[in-house]
């Protein structure tokens, strides 16, 4: 493969602008366009991995067992800002079993997000990590947790904006710094927004609130780190292996060839893992010092208190339209509170920017610290806050002009992105309005909000999806091709639980004539790949999958020469089919690819791809629109979801199973938000009050609606040479939305806060 | 998790060498679901924890015409919900099992464990300053995250009484046998459940050094209507926000007999008097039915986020009995 080295631009979670330089495919083969013909990509193909995942045989991170290895549990402070007065751990040493005890008395001086330590004497909040143990199962390491004394000071301490944000208030941080990140709001502006407003004929005011949502992945964050002389090897429940590789180099100084990380089978990460949490950190270290494999576990309610969430909102929506529905003006002013060490920050304002036509917009993000654990980015991050705002907002604003919610958007379409002024590659969210009303048959609506005889009222709303997920460079991919003609890629994605290995599987083998089942994906080894990015930002598919192609025409042109001179004629001449090369002008001749790869015995074809850089002069970005149909009890507040239909833009699809799952995840994930979900502070202490299954309400089975999904973009021609986009986040970008515009329908009542609970619901009933 | 020695006697007598009239030394383990996560999340510290599950024949169902019904206080709750006879007799009883837990919980979980389960509110799981926790502090829930919390019962604690299957059992007139090394004595559920006070970490009349052994709900006549209805926040495994239990007794123009008991509102299953005053002697229609919702909530006193539940209980009173009222088998689940 011929290659140049250009400058990249990707847009990352949506609003991420990263600029890299980059080496990319001098030419790619001409893009699958929407007409093109195939056998595998797009069919539905069972899940590859299925089979070790639904028996138990598939090894997650906690599932490995290493000779000798060691569990390290830790000890976290019960105070949402305490001081370390005296720590002693004689007793717990003494417990039969305990292997080594770790502090920030004998910590390596790693500093933690620029202002802490991995273990600080300084705790920020009620979850803080004080102490680590490592014994010899993890049993004896909890009971010895219990054994270590802790003389705390504690501290003044700040848990809601409110408090934060006061003159004289505790500094979260503990270094000076101020509670607002940044020191300041974020801010977008466009236009005049005054203007805007004074243009306006019709405006709309509201605030809007989210909850803190918590990522509830099935596998906890879990690492197993083992030394073996100066060379260090992590299996780590990570969506970015190479991510940890390079942030473990960093920490421990050590070049990156002497770190391996390993990620497997993975039960969910949801963003919650994309970044290196300290667990890896702390199984490094006990490793490096004990000389044997140890491996960290979190219970579940520590992974309430210190794993990571999305970040509350506070939204003050403020939006202007003409008579005709035309939009004029929109602002927003929004505050979430993002916890210490944030790894995400509030930014519900790249939604208002961007998803509806207006020349005069200003948002205004202020993220604040508080004494809480550290917010993580958690699906499409801001989005879904962000939409449910803004689309409540659209909807309220569309009643008071008299436009259908609808048509309303449809009015304020636009193919440009407003924030760079850039065409979009492909857009059809028209598309998704159009296919999603069908399904829903959204003229059933309560044409009047509330009109719905008897205590059950139904309803209808709608929600609409914008999210990044162009994917772009680097991402590489390696192919070989075996004397019995399987093939294995190498690629150092991972699978983050949505089903990589059989998309991989799917795009070389149709480009190879092959079966699915012949090709062995390696992923999810930084030793074994070869780079490609992190599974966040929907990014995965989108970086990857055009670069298996690459790899895979490479391989197939091999096949061809080699076909070309068994045959006795030229490789243009010859025509790839399922499992044969023939000859064009004489189908019956032909040669299998079992004899073509036999003549080369152990002379190998490689083919390698890389990620074509993305169009300039475009935005790629990802779309949707969602429609809910929900019941409300008038008597009970209880809300009932009946139907969402999810109608998606994502280019071409490669596996229409597991794509699907990926909505129907989300969806669900958008029920809980938008229904039961909420982490609870207890304001006095400063500790979160629910952090357990029981009492953090994820929906179970029978909250789950009648679900139907559409996909309406065969293909995106010039984002790459796939045609696909990403998928992973949009699910749940528009469902709460789409629930609270129904709701609304159906009693004529607007819920401003989620989750929409039966106290809310009762109390605007009155 | 303190360390303590874990016993499994063969018989009720072996049992009452371990109990102790000390509150906190011995707990009884019948199903474990609320027993082990007190103990894991110390909120419990036993010496003792004594297992039922080796001693035989606690867990019989047993049905006699005119004498009612008898369950073994070791009957799974997923027993009790397919037991033929009580699906036919008990209707309300088996809504309330149903509704109780998940499947899972309900196949460990037992009838006497689920009347003495611990209240669920979170400030007493999460080892808050708490009435009911060994800190024997005071109610952080009274000017807390409340919504969950009680709005009768008028006590130090406002937690709220986790049991389902006692608010059914109550208004079937049910009552327990409780036995000790040398004492039996039979109390009807009514006057088991106590309001929370401090220093005596249990919502019932239970001495340290006894159990319960069986729990008995008289016969119901062939014309008697009964239902549970329970209302959460979401799907399942979740407890009531309010639930009701009602047992009417219709003569051939009025009410000879109501028994109404509301639950998820009080530290305790709470019988509502005033409800059945205004149901009996009357035919249920609309304006009964939205009078008696009015009486339940007499005296209520909602916390800050509960107020809803005023409106809450209004309405699920107003709508059983109508429901209820309905010339059907009464059998039917409406929320």
């Amino acid at each position: 493969m011929e290659k140049k080295i250009v400058k990249v631009t990707n847009s990352f979670e949506a609003n991420n602008q990263i600029e890299m330089m980059a080496e990319v495919p001098l030419q790619v083969p001409p893009a699958w366009d929407k007409d093109v013909q195939l056998n595998i990509v797009g069919k539905k193909t069972p899940r590859v991995g299925g089979y070790e995942i639904v028996s138990g045989t598939a090894q997650y991170t906690t599932d490995i067992f290493l000779p000798n290895m060691i569990i390290a549990r830790t000890l976290r402070s019960p105070y949402p800002m305490a001081r370390i007065k005296s720590i002693d751990t004689s007793k717990a040493k003494e417990l039969k079993g305990v292997r080594y005890i770790l502090t920030h008395e004998n910590a390596p001086d790693i500093t933690w997000q620029g202002y802490g330590k991995l273990l600080d004497k300084l705790l920020r909040y009620a979850g803080d990590e004080v102490a680590v143990i490592a014994a010899e199962n993890e049993y004896i390491a909890e009971e010895a947790l219990s054994l270590i004394k802790v003389e705390y000071e504690q501290l003044p301490f700040v848990v809601t904006a409110q408090d934060a944000i006061k003159p004289d208030a505790p500094k979260v941080r503990g270094d000076g710094e101020g509670n607002i990140m940044y020191g300041k709001p974020s801010v977008y502006e466009r236009g005049n927004v005054e203007k805007g407003f004074a243009e306006a004929q019709a405006i709309f005011e509201g605030t809007f609130r989210t909850s803190a949502i918590v990522h509830c992945t099935t596998e906890i964050h879990n690492s197993v780190a083992q030394w073996g002389g100066d060379k260090l090897t992590v299996w780590d429940s990570t969506q970015h292996i190479y991510g940890v590789q390079s942030d473990l180099a960093k920490f421990f100084k050590i070049p990156i060839n002497k770190v391996r990380v390993i990620k497997q089978y993975m039960g969910g990460g949801f963003g919650g893992k994309y970044y290196t949490h300290k667990n890896t950190l702390f199984a490094t270290i006990i490793a490096r010092e004990t000389g044997r494999p140890v491996k960290t576990i979190n219970s579940r309610k520590e992974e309430f208190l210190s794993t990571g969430y999305r970040p509350n909102s506070v939204q003050k929506v403020k939006l202007g339209a003409k008579k005709d529905g035309t939009l004029t003006a929109i602002s927003l002013d929004n505050h979430g509170t993002v916890g210490v060490f944030p790894m995400d920050v509030a930014a519900a304002g790249a939604c208002y920017a961007s998803v509806y036509k207006c020349p005069h917009v200003k948002t205004s993000d202020t993220s604040i610290l508080i004494n809480a654990g550290p917010a993580h980015p958690h699906r499409a991050p801001n989005h879904p806050q962000g939409t449910f705002a803004l689309d409540s907002a659209m909807d309220m604003l569309a009643e008071k002009i008299g436009i259908d919610p609808l048509q309303f958007r449809i009015k304020n379409y636009t193919d440009i992105e407003q924030t760079n002024n850039l065409p979009y590659t492909t857009k059809f969210l028209k598309e998704c309005y159009e296919e999603g009303s069908k399904r829903i048959d959204w003229e059933r609506r309560n044409k009047k909000p509330g009109s719905g005889k008897g205590t059950k009222k139904r309803g209808i709303g709608v929600g609409s999806i914008y999210w990044g997920g162009s994917g772009g460079p680097p991402a590489y991919v390696i192919i070989k091709m075996n004397p019995d003609a399987t093939a294995t890629l190498l690629c150092g994605t991972q699978d983050l639980g949505t089903g990589t290995r059989t998309i991989l599987a799917m795009t070389a083998a149709e480009v190879l004539g092959l079966h699915v089942n012949d090709i062995t994906v390696v992923i999810g080894d930084t030793e074994s790949g070869v780079y490609s990015p992190g599974s966040g930002g929907s990014y995965t598919a989108p970086s990857v999958i055009p670069a298996v192609r690459t790899a895979a025409v490479e391989v197939k042109k091999g096949l061809l020469e080699i076909a070309a001179s068994l045959l006795q004629t030229q490789p243009e001449n010859l025509e790839l089919q399922s499992g044969k090369i023939i000859l064009k002008s004489i189908p019956e001749k032909s040669i299998t690819l079992k004899e073509v790869a036999a003549k080369m015995g152990n002379n190998m074809i490689i083919g390698h791809g890389a990620r074509e850089e993305n169009p300039s002069g475009y935005a790629i970005n990802t779309f949707g629109a969602q429609f809910a149909e929900v019941e409300v009890d008038t008597k009970t507040g209880n809300v009932k979801v009946i139907k969402v239909v999810s109608v998606h833009d994502s280019g071409r699809i490669i596996n229409p199973t597991t794509a699907e799952n990926q909505v129907i995840g989300g969806i669900i994930q958008g029920i809980g938000m938008s229904l039961s979900e909420q982490q609870l502070m207890d304001i006095k202490t400063g500790t979160i009050l629910n952090p357990s299954f029981g009492e953090y309400h994820l929906p179970t089975v029978d909250s789950i609606p009648e679900i139907e999904i559409a996909f309406v973009n065969p293909s995106d021609v010039k984002a790459n040479n796939v045609g696909l986009k990403g998928l992973g986040e949009p699910p749940i970008v528009g469902v709460s939305a789409a629930i609270a515009n129904a709701v609304y329908n159906a009693i004529g009542k607007r819920i401003y806060e989620l989750p929409i609970t039966p106290d809310k619901v009762l109390k605007e009933l009155g | 998790m303190n360390r303590f020695t874990y016993i499994r006697p063969k018989s009720l007598e072996d049992t009452f060498e371990y109990l102790n009239p000390t509150w906190g030394e011995t707990y009884i383990l019948a199903g474990g679901t609320d027993l082990l996560p007190l103990i894991k999340a110390d909120l419990i510290s036993p010496k003792y924890v004594v297992s039922l599950q080796s001693i035989p024949e606690m867990d019989t169902i047993t049905y006699l015409p005119g004498k009612g019904l008898r369950i073994g206080m070791q009957t799974k709750l997923s027993a009790l919900v397919e037991n033929p006879i009580i699906k036919e007799k008990y209707s309300a009883l088996v809504q309330a099992a149903a509704s109780t837990g998940t499947p899972q919980l309900r196949n460990m979980g037992t009838i006497g464990g689920n009347l003495l389960h611990r209240p669920k509110c979170i400030y007493f799981r999460g080892g808050f300053d708490c009435l009911l926790s060994h800190n024997n502090g005071n109610c952080s829930a009274a000017d807390g995250q409340n919504y969950q919390h009680c709005i009768f019962g008028d006590c130090q604690c406002c937690a709220v009484h986790p049991s389902d299957t006692a608010v059914a059992l109550q208004a079937l007139g049910a009552s327990v046998s409780i036995v000790g090394r040398k004492s039996q004595r039979t109390v009807a559920l009514k006057d088991f459940f106590t309001l929370p006070q401090r220093n005596r970490p249990q919502e019932n009349i239970l001495n340290a050094d006894e159990l319960i052994t069986e729990i008995s709900v008289p016969d119901i006549s062939a014309k008697t209507k009964q239902i549970f209805v329970k209302v959460k926040e979401h799907g399942s495994w979740d407890s009531a926000l309010a639930s009701i239990a009602m047992v009417i007794v219709p003569d051939t123009t009025m009410i000879e007999y109501a028994s109404v008991v509301l639950g998820g509102v009080a530290p305790i299953p709470w019988r509502s008097e005033s409800v059945e005053f205004t149901v009996i002697g009357t035919d249920i229609n609309p304006i009964i039915a939205t009078k008696a919702g009015d009486a339940a909530i007499e005296g209520a006193k909602p916390l800050r986020y509960n107020t809803y539940k005023i409106d809450l209980v209004k309405n699920l009173v107003t709508q059983t009995l109508l429901e209820l009222a309905q010339p059907t088998d009464g059998k039917t689940v409406i929320a």
